[in-house]
């Protein structure tokens, strides 16, 4: 019964991690030998746009009777001002209140009295809110999010109770572990006086100073219909959420959204930054500079990553922990965005005393791989491990829904990861080591460390 | 002029219709329209069983086969039956240990030969370790399927325990166990468990000290003996679904793992002794850099084979199931705004289970937060807010829209059947009788259950967070509290 409740108490999870280590030759060529084209089976769907700019993704798949429906709205985080941070995830929260029509609770109370789930979640560049219904629920999704497009309810004291909620959010998911806090002093280092500098949390000041007026202004100019993206997957056709869309969005004007510039300062120099926390273990982050998401060499960058930090066989794995025993654990990831964003390659040095050798031993690495490229078994490696991905991604439509959503959201290209595999299926080694070389330079990287308070680590 | 005056009116007329349709949308929204649509009852949904096939081999081994070819791929899961429940004092955390030695290498590949295997291969093996058994998860493309079974294979019978890798990952664990005295989470669940569970396996886990002490003095031969005791092939189900030809499978199964004999050596399992000096207590643990107080309040409850146990979750789903509509979060979040989560779980162990609800808020309002946890399980206890047969009815409708997708996939329906079958003497149709239960239940039985088994007054808290701030509320209320200063 564990499946169903984890099923049941979907929350909104960011995350990330770990892997592990090594490889050695012979036994197994045969295998991999001819490496494979990877294939990948396009899901399908229909997508349609209202005159108001409102964009439709229908991808229908009738094995349950429930579907999902989500609305994309393209604004996060990189989008408030400087001392907004943290209002579109605010705003987030707002959407769950009430609107004119529906008095406060009774979102919930709807969705839960149709055996549905809702939630939300807001990233860098995006917020979007999704349910999960039985498929005869279709309408009452479809007429609830209409209405909360454009009549939501600004009401003083739901919203100063909301922003506890909120800071109690903040305490608990970011200033009180230790990762996270610490990631968030480096990161705001790292892109000082830039649109990442904050968190999609926000800072504690703002969140304390964000006024009504503020939040139904941003509200009012970013929730338009040509400013979100509506997906239905599951047990759903086509033409009837194409008509029911027409029916609830198709009077809605569409706004006009000024964008702010989203260039990232100009860094030539490496920059570092230490922060002391109450920990026994350090962490060594490096934090580079990457493209937006629908650069193809985003694709190659993956696979570098995969290679230097994130497999067990990979090098980092292979030579600092298992070798030299001087790391717990390395990983890596990106966040590709639609605009320049980051990719961040953490190790966990075994105690303090080993953090400057594990830096070191660290950039060898990453000049050796430079030096001597990739070797053409981990190349394979990497490339049927995705195949294996794509593949297991088929057993969940609404995990396929989503790549598409978000690159027809963010670059009008839907099919953007089409281009992706035909890009990977033509990638050289070289090249990919080429490519890293590009983005991971020394000049453009902040190295960041989360040390213990104490020399020395503390001993229990 | 009457008709000027007639067009000044029907212009008014249009004018406020627009403004009107513009604040209402495309639709008349209001709360009797959305309720209107909201009118649906979900079907009873039935779980279609596979049509599977048992394969038992003489060291009883056992296999439950069936195919799936609606994708390329081959999965497999299962269960040892033992781990957790088997340490003692002297070796409490050696299954995790164990477990993830048994990943690293074995005596046919090296620590880094198997990963390559494992990474040319694109396969996924994984071992859990549960309260009273270990869980095995894996899978690959059906292209690697023998290949998966060779690596269940080499971690099931040949673990090498002996090596570089042992002794790399034993002063990892010590690290990693270091660290979680710096972690309010790890903290809240050792002061907490440890206290539920006292001098029981169960607890072990939890007891980051005791695990040090292991650690400290542990050797190979120490885990090798763990590993003969525990892990025998009697003990293992696993089923296995995918795209797949059953008899070269079954072929294949049979040559991995005929040969591979029991010990014969039983293990005691004891139930655990409840401790009622810990009845009301409040325990603070000091964590002066946290900026919130991270609560669990709790006692003991029973285990797997409560009988009740079906009502008792529908209650406990609209009393704290995290959900927005559930009752503690109505109350601690919606109209208090204390916290941003709060839930009420149940964990069932076969040796004597816990009942607890995990919230964290602003360490100054740690005690109206254990007041209003409490007084809402007393308006259900007391019955002043008997359940409503509303909030049964939408937690029912909902198990019914998310029951099908929870079985979904036929590995899922056959990971609970043997679970069930193996360990509860369940039968093939345990889901659709599960359907069955709870589609049947009345508000009045599922109200006087949870009322009868739920005990707001001998609730157990632990508090993580900063005393400073934490204390003088307790003080104020007369109330005593234990600090330990971590």
């Amino acid at each position: 019964m564990e499946k169903l409740r984890q099923n049941v108490f979907i929350q909104k999870i960011k995350l990330f991690f770990f892997f592990m280590c090594i490889l050695s030759l012979t036994l197994f060529f045969t295998l991999t030998a001819a490496a494979e084209e990877i294939k990948f089976e396009q899901p399908e769907y229909q997508s349609f746009k209202l005159d108001n700019g409102l964009q439709v993704m229908v991808f229908p798949d009738h094995s349950i009777p429930l579907l999902r429906y989500s609305i994309y709205y393209n604004v996060g985080s990189i989008d408030e001002k400087e001392d907004q941070t943290g209002i579109s995830h605010f705003l987030e929260h707002l959407m769950f209140l009430g609107t004119k029509n529906v008095p406060e609770g009774e979102i919930d109370d709807l969705i839960s009295s149709v055996g549905g789930q809702l939630n939300a979640a807001t990233s860098y560049d995006y917020t979007y809110y999704y349910h999960e219904v039985p498929s005869s629920a279709l309408e009452l999704v479809m007429a609830l999010e209409s209405d909360r497009m454009q009549n939501l309810r600004f009401n003083e004291q739901e919203i100063n109770r909301e922003r506890e909620v909120i800071k109690q959010e903040r305490r608990m998911r970011t200033e009180n572990n230790i990762f996270s806090r610490g990631f968030e002093k480096i990161k705001a280092h790292a892109f000082k006086d830039s649109y990442l500098e904050h968190n999609v949390i926000g800072w504690m000041e703002d969140l304390n100073s964000i006024s009504t007026a503020e939040l139904k202004k941003y509200y009012q100019r970013y929730y338009s219909p040509n400013n979100a993206l509506i997906v239905v997957s599951g047990d759903v056709e086509a033409e009837a959420v194409k008509r029911m869309a027409q029916e609830y969005y198709g009077e809605y004007q569409s706004e006009n959204i000024p964008r702010k510039d989203f260039e990232l300062p100009e860094q030539n120099q490496e920059k570092t930054y230490r922060v002391r926390l109450n920990t026994n273990i350090p962490y060594a982050l490096q934090l580079y500079r990457i493209p937006a998401a629908d650069n193809l060499e985003i694709a190659a960058l993956e696979i570098f990553l995969d290679i230097l930090a994130n497999n067990q066989s990979s090098r980092l794995k292979e030579n600092l922990q298992k070798e030299a025993g001087i790391i717990l654990d390395s990983g890596a990831f990106m966040s590709p965005l639609r605009v320049k964003s980051f990719a961040l390659i953490y190790f966990i040095p075994t105690n303090e005393n080993l953090v400057d050798q594990a830096q070191q031993a660290f950039d060898r690495e990453l000049q050796k791989i430079f030096a001597e490229g990739i070797t053409a078994q981990e190349f394979e490696m990497v490339k049927k491990q995705y195949q294996k991905s794509l593949i297991f991604s088929q057993k969940n439509i609404n995990s396929a829904a989503s790549t598409y959503a978000l690159n027809e959201l963010r670059f009008n290209r839907a099919d953007l990861i089409e281009d992706k595999i035909e890009y990977i299926n033509n990638l050289s080694r070289e090249k990919v080591v080429q490519i890293a070389q590009k983005y991971f330079k020394q000049s453009q990287r902040t190295r960041g460390y989360i040390l213990p308070k104490i020399k020395g680590g503390a001993q229990q | 002029m009457k008709n000027f005056n007639n067009i000044i009116f029907y212009i008014l007329i249009i004018v406020l219709t627009l403004s009107l349709s513009v604040s209402a949308g495309p639709k008349n929204f209001s709360p009797d329209f959305f309720r209107e649509l909201a009118d649906v009852v979900n079907e009873k949904p039935r779980i279609e069983i596979p049509d599977y096939e048992i394969l038992e081999l003489d060291n009883g081994m056992k296999f439950y086969l069936a195919r799936d070819r609606s994708l390329p791929i081959f999965e497999i899961r299962g269960y040892i039956d033992g781990g957790k429940i088997n340490e003692s004092s002297n070796n409490a955390g050696i299954t995790s240990l164990m477990t993830e030695i048994m990943l690293l290498a074995t005596e046919n590949y090296g620590e880094s030969e198997l990963s390559v295997f494992k990474e040319l291969n694109a396969l996924s093996l994984n071992l859990g370790t549960g309260s009273d058994r270990i869980s095995i998860s894996g899978n690959s493309l059906n292209t690697e399927s023998s290949e998966l079974i060779t690596l269940l294979t080499e971690v099931l019978r040949r673990p090498k325990f002996e090596g570089n890798h042992f002794k790399r990952t034993v002063k990892e664990y010590q690290q990693l166990y270091r660290q979680q005295f710096y972690d309010d989470s790890a903290l809240l669940n050792m002061h907490f468990f440890k206290n539920i569970y006292g001098d029981h396996p169960y607890g072990y886990s939890y007891n980051y000290n005791l695990i040090l002490d292991f650690l400290n003095q542990v050797d190979s031969e120490v885990v090798n003996d763990f590993y003969q005791k525990v892990i025998e092939p009697e003990d293992i189900v696993i089923a296995v679904s995918g795209d797949f030809e059953v008899e070269k499978i079954k072929e294949k199964l049979r040559k991995s793992f005929s040969n591979w004999e029991n010990n014969k050596e039983e293990l005691d399992k004891n139930y655990v002794d409840v401790n009622s000096e810990i009845h009301q207590k409040i325990i603070v643990v000091n964590k002066a850099d946290a900026t919130q107080a991270n609560m669990r309040m709790g006692y003991n409850f029973y285990t797997s084979k409560y009988p009740k146990r079906i009502p008792f979750m529908m209650g406990n789903r609209i009393f704290g199931s995290g959900s927005f509509n559930s009752r503690l979060m109505e109350n601690l979040r919606s109209d208090k705004g204390y916290v941003y989560g709060i839930n009420a779980q149940t964990r069932y162990n076969d040796y004597g289970g816990a009942y607890f609800i995990n919230l964290s808020l602003q360490p100054e309002k740690a005690l109206a937060g254990m007041k209003a946890v409490k007084k809402e399980m007393l308006k259900i206890k007391n019955k002043k807010e008997p359940f409503k047969k509303e909030e049964l009815f939408e937690n029912i409708n909902l198990y019914n829209a998310v029951f099908p997708k929870a079985y979904q996939h036929q590995i899922d329906v056959l990971d609970e059947i043997i679970y069930q079958k193996e360990f509860y003497n369940h039968s093939d149709n345990y889901l659709n009788n599960f359907i069955k239960q709870y589609n049947g239940l009345e508000v009045e039985e599922v109200q006087k259950i949870f009322a009868e088994d739920i005990y707001p007054n001998i609730l157990f808290t632990v508090i993580v967070g900063p005393k400073e701030k934490i204390l003088p509320q307790f003080e104020k209320a007369g109330i005593d509290v234990e600090v330990i200063d971590n």
